[in-house]
């Protein structure tokens, strides 16, 4: 319908200008972009968008702008390229001159005012061009400005760097376009100078500049290596092509055009994140092909040059310096802004594993990893000083994203410091070595951090397993919403290490410098801590920062629970506990205050049934009352849980064993279905909400 | 105002015992510094900072360089907030001796005389952010930053002109709960219309807005760059930066769910909590002005 041709219109006079716009995949800018022609200040222009086969929702955001404004087409195509598309879209249009615009470059309002006047005023101009400010990645002004020589174009120029720096900055009469002939269809690079050539070896148009800043390009940072070496073959192609109709002028300018693409691609490499040498390479070839350029423009090749050996050269010494300190402050941001920029899409994620003596149950975790159902990610499992050939397992694994970290012994907390410290991913999850994920754990928890930006932490529900793996058919319920730091203090939802995912950020919110080891390093988890480090950095999270813990319903960790383990021993793991409330009364002595005593109360209770579970129901018994001791409201608070806790010590002390197991696990069965049955409900609750659990306050 | 020339020559006629700059550095005005290298010189820095650098500089080694140049000039480097003391000590764009910090300040009688904000009771809260839109005050983000807070209650005044105000005006198009207010001057007015300041800039030396909002007795928001946190939480070395200060919140991290995370954060908190937020504020400004004047006082007795 929108190529339907009306009859008779009102606000839609004869196009002066047909804009042509080539759409690949770029939803992220389009709608900016689209904003600049709207808002130009000459309105007869008609926008031919040329969608070349994109997957995502780029097409959608053009219909529904042509919906409301009939001055917008949009033609679709498979994947074709670039100049397919620019060709297609040049020949659905019928105004006398033509506007190229990329899909993330910004226009200037008068932009098309100014070109339109001065081809009316020159006849003899067949492109114009204005002046291009550089935006960042993320579009924002750079200040900036492409420098340009004053002197009038030649044909030589366009072998060298693009004086017109990106397409989106011309504009063309269309009669050019049709006597030249249109993009070289395979081209994707170099296709513009190639054309821009074509006209200029034709002779019958001027190629002039605006003396104006009209065009914003946008640069990104993305990218991969492979892309500078097609844009290498893309200019030879040029090469190749002019050759063809300017065989004089290639002979004369080959070598110092090379070498000026050469020194172009080299500057380029810098911006990206790829190995140095690869940029060192592409200078020396520049280099070779024309010594002269060093004389000829000192300034831009020298310091190109300066540039791009140096980084190879203090590349290497600066990783080996910042391999076991935290990244100065200035690289630390780099990465951090690379990420924030495609977290539409799919953001890395950093498994961490520690990993000590668990070479029985690493394997089973490690491959609950490998088989998650989201894609990107990277695994680092930290061997913290392991007597036993966990490591080794680890190693007869051969996938690319796993990397292994071994240092001597520093605990749990310090095993996950270091792997924090490697992790190149803008969320962490952190997997204990003898727990187990369900395959869309992550995929899950990215989906959560996605739909919920000030959600920081997100935690699941975690299945009880035993140590050979079987489900017990009981989990950890914890309330996932509304937590506060009292909540943590008393009844810790973020159950278990294995349970947790979170945002890159977080962790910097809590970040601290300490000596602990020889030099100075960056610590997260408190490596002081042996026990109860976990609760220890949720405590900080929920204080120190403004991040909203909350958690989702599904049980998506398997945790495995094991006697003799750690947490068998209760009193080491009492004392390292109250530790947590000394450190956290220095920084938030109000909390402490108000909940310490029932925060001890909760905390026995919990070690009373841990003593029970673990077969030591006099101990268990001793605690219990400790706890009531200490907090008798208890009793009002959770009076079913309190009297389960209480009369199963006693029973466990009264009973014959045997008949105390059997109780057990008829309570345990009791225990698992009524809690299927809680998440159940919830998870029906909350499904039709799936991606705003924020922004749903109640249940 | 005077010229370069004008400069130069009455600098000539006078003979000062002391020049002090509060001009940007760079390598084009690095010759005239050279110039006056006979006599004392102080630097006031105002324009660079850590996060200067981070958002600006395509060659770190390049501006570091220019800057030690300018420096080595100087009698003394006077850094405006500890902040950008600790960056100038870690580039070693100076030996620590000859920095001094004097932070930052303006008279404030104006805006400790405005009352204190009422407790909401309930209705919306009343957000000021105020400055140049440039992207410097990233203003672009917290407009950013509401779109992932669409049912949160609140009002957002955002004051001020400058380039980036059409792109501005475009973010907050779809958003009712934010009003673009051209420059004003009378800025106590403002703050005494509102119930908090947010400052989300990229980088700021120092920052004179979160002083006036805290002499305003207005809780703060502010991005954790610069000079910025250390106006609102009390910084102990080598503890964990908070992020919930006397003053105020500072951002956790430099995206926009960050910063949407702190507004939720303010905006949930009680009136309680903001009353401390705002008599802390207003006592830690209450002395900023005398203190600043102490302080240049001492440095004009160091250097003789």
């Amino acid at each position: 319908m929108a190529e339907l041709q009306p009859t008779e219109t009102v606000n839609a006079p004869e196009p002066l200008i047909s804009v042509v716009m080539p759409i690949y995949n770029a939803a992220a800018h389009l709608s900016g972009t689209l904003q600049t022609v709207l808002e130009q200040s000459l309105t007869a222009w008609e926008l031919i968008a040329v969608d070349d086969g994109s997957t995502d929702a780029s097409a959608r955001i053009v219909v529904e702008l042509a919906e409301r404004d009939p001055r917008l087409r949009l033609l679709r195509q498979p994947n074709a390229g670039v100049s397919v598309a620019r060709n297609r879209g040049v020949a659905a249009g019928r105004a006398p001159l033509i506007a190229f615009l990329d899909s993330d470059d910004l226009w200037h309002p008068d932009k098309l005012l100014c070109h339109v006047e001065r081809h009316r005023s020159d006849t003899g101009l067949g492109v114009s061009f204005a002046r291009v400010e550089f935006l960042s990645p993320e579009g924002r002004h750079t200040g900036t400005i492409a420098s340009h020589s004053c002197r009038a174009l030649t044909p030589a120029d366009f072998l060298y760097e693009n004086p017109t720096i990106t397409t989106s900055n011309w504009v063309l009469r269309r009669e050019v376009f049709e006597a030249v002939g249109g993009f070289i269809p395979e081209m994707s690079y170099s296709e513009d100078l190639e054309w821009l050539l074509r006209v200029a070896c034709q002779g019958s148009w001027r190629i002039e500049l605006i003396n104006r800043v009209l065009t914003y390009y946008r640069t990104s940072d993305g990218g991969l290596s492979a892309r500078l070496e097609r844009m290498e073959s893309g200019w030879l192609r040029l090469v190749e092509e002019a050759r063809r109709y300017a065989p004089s002028l290639v002979e004369e300018h080959f070598a110092r055009a090379q070498a000026t693409h050469l020194r172009y691609l080299a500057r380029r490499s810098l911006r990206l994140k790829i190995p140095p040498e690869m940029g060192s390479a592409f200078m020396a070839r520049s280099l070779r092909s024309d010594p002269w350029l060093l004389l000829r423009e000192p300034r831009r090749t020298g310091l190109t040059a300066l540039g791009v050996f140096g980084r190879s050269i203090l590349e290497p010494l600066r990783r080996r310096r910042t391999g076991s300190h935290a990244a100065p402050p200035a690289l630390a941001a780099e990465p951090l802004a690379v990420h924030t920029a495609d977290s539409s899409t799919e953001p890395l994620v950093s498994v961490v594993i520690p990993l000590y003596n668990s070479a029985s149950t690493v394997a089973a975790s490690l491959d609950s990893v490998l088989a998650q159902t989201y894609p990107n990610i990277e695994i680092l499992v930290v061997d913290d000083g392991s007597t036993d050939d966990g490591v080794g397992l680890c190693r007869q694994y051969n996938d690319a994203r796993l990397r292994i970290v071994q240092q001597k012994n520093r605990g749990l907390a310090g095993a996950r410091n270091t792997g924090i410290r490697h992790a190149t991913g803008s969320i962490l999850a952190f997997l204990d070595s003898d727990d187990l994920w369900l395959p869309e754990k992550v995929e899950r928890h990215v989906q959560h951090l996605q739909a919920n930006p000030v959600v920081g932490v997100s935690y699941s529900r975690s299945a009880f397993i035993d140590a050979a793996g079987r489900p017990l058919g009981i989990y950890q319920t914890p309330p996932l919403d509304g937590i506060t730091p009292e909540l943590i203090l008393c009844r810790n939802p973020i159950s278990n290490g294995s349970c947790v995912v979170m945002r890159r950020e977080v962790l910097d919110g809590i970040r601290f410098e300490a000596n602990l080891y020889g030099s100075p390093e960056s610590y997260w988890f408190d490596d002081s801590f042996r026990q109860s480090e976990d609760i220890e950095c949720w405590l900080r999270i929920a204080l120190l920062t403004q991040w909203r813990i909350e958690g989702i319903p599904e049980a998506l960790t398997l945790y495995r629970v094991s006697s003799g383990g750690l947490s068998a021993n209760i009193e080491k793991q009492f004392a390292s506990w109250q530790r947590v409330l000394d450190k956290t009364a220095h920084y938030a002595p109000e909390l402490i205050r108000r909940q310490g005593e029932r925060a001890l109360g909760y905390q026995l209770r919990y070690l009373a049934r841990r003593s029970i579970r673990e077969g030591q129901p006099r101990l268990g018994v001793k605690l219990a009352h400790q706890a009531l001791n200490h907090y008798p409201r208890l009793w009002r608070e959770e009076p079913i849980r309190t009297v389960i806790t209480l009369s199963a010590a006693h029973l466990g002390v009264l009973l014959p064993q045997s008949l105390y197991r059997l109780l057990e696990k008829l309570m345990m069965k009791i225990t698992g279905l009524m809690q299927r049955l809680k998440m159940g409900l919830q998870a029906r609750a909350l499904s039709p909400l799936s991606g705003s659990l924020a922004e749903s306050g109640e249940k | 105002m005077v010229g370069p020339e004008e400069l130069n020559s009455t600098l000539l006629d006078w003979n000062p015992d002391l020049l002090v700059w509060h001009r940007a550095c760079s390598w084009k005005g690095l010759p005239s510094l050279l110039r006056h290298r006979g006599q004392r010189q102080i630097l006031f820095e105002h324009h660079y900072c850590a996060g200067f650098e981070r958002h600006n500089v395509p060659s770190t080694f390049r501006f570091r360089a220019m800057l030690k140049l300018s420096y080595a000039a100087m009698e003394r480097v006077v850094a405006v907030s500890r902040a950008q003391r600790s960056w100038i000590e870690e580039a070693q764009l100076i030996p620590p001796s000859r920095t001094r910090v004097l932070l930052s300040s303006r008279t404030v009688d104006d805006f400790l005389v405005i009352p204190a904000p009422a407790p909401a009771g309930g209705r919306p809260l009343t957000l000021l952010a105020y400055g140049r839109l440039t992207p410097q005050k990233g203003f672009d983000r917290l407009l950013l930053a509401l779109r992932h807070l669409p049912r949160a209650r609140l009002r957002l005044l955002l004051v001020g002109s400058g380039p980036q105000q059409r792109e501005l005006e475009a973010l907050a198009a779809a958003d009712p709960r934010v009003e673009l207010v051209g420059a004003s001057r009378d800025i106590p007015a403002l703050l005494a219309q509102v119930d908090a300041v947010v400052i989300p800039s990229r980088w700021e030396p120092w920052g004179n807005v979160c002083l006036e909002a805290r002499a305003a007795g207005r809780p703060v928001i502010v991005s954790e760059v610069d000079g910025l946190p250390e106006q609102v939480v009390a910084s102990e070395n080598g503890a964990a930066a908070p992020h919930h200060g006397p003053c105020g919140l500072v951002v956790n991290g430099d995206s926009d769910s960050a910063l949407a995370a702190a507004l939720e954060a303010l905006l949930s908190s009680s009136d309680q909590q903001r009353r401390s937020w705002s008599e802390e504020g207003r006592s830690s400004a209450r002395s900023a002005w005398s203190d600043y004047v102490d302080a240049w006082s001492q440095l004009l007795e160091e250097v003789p």
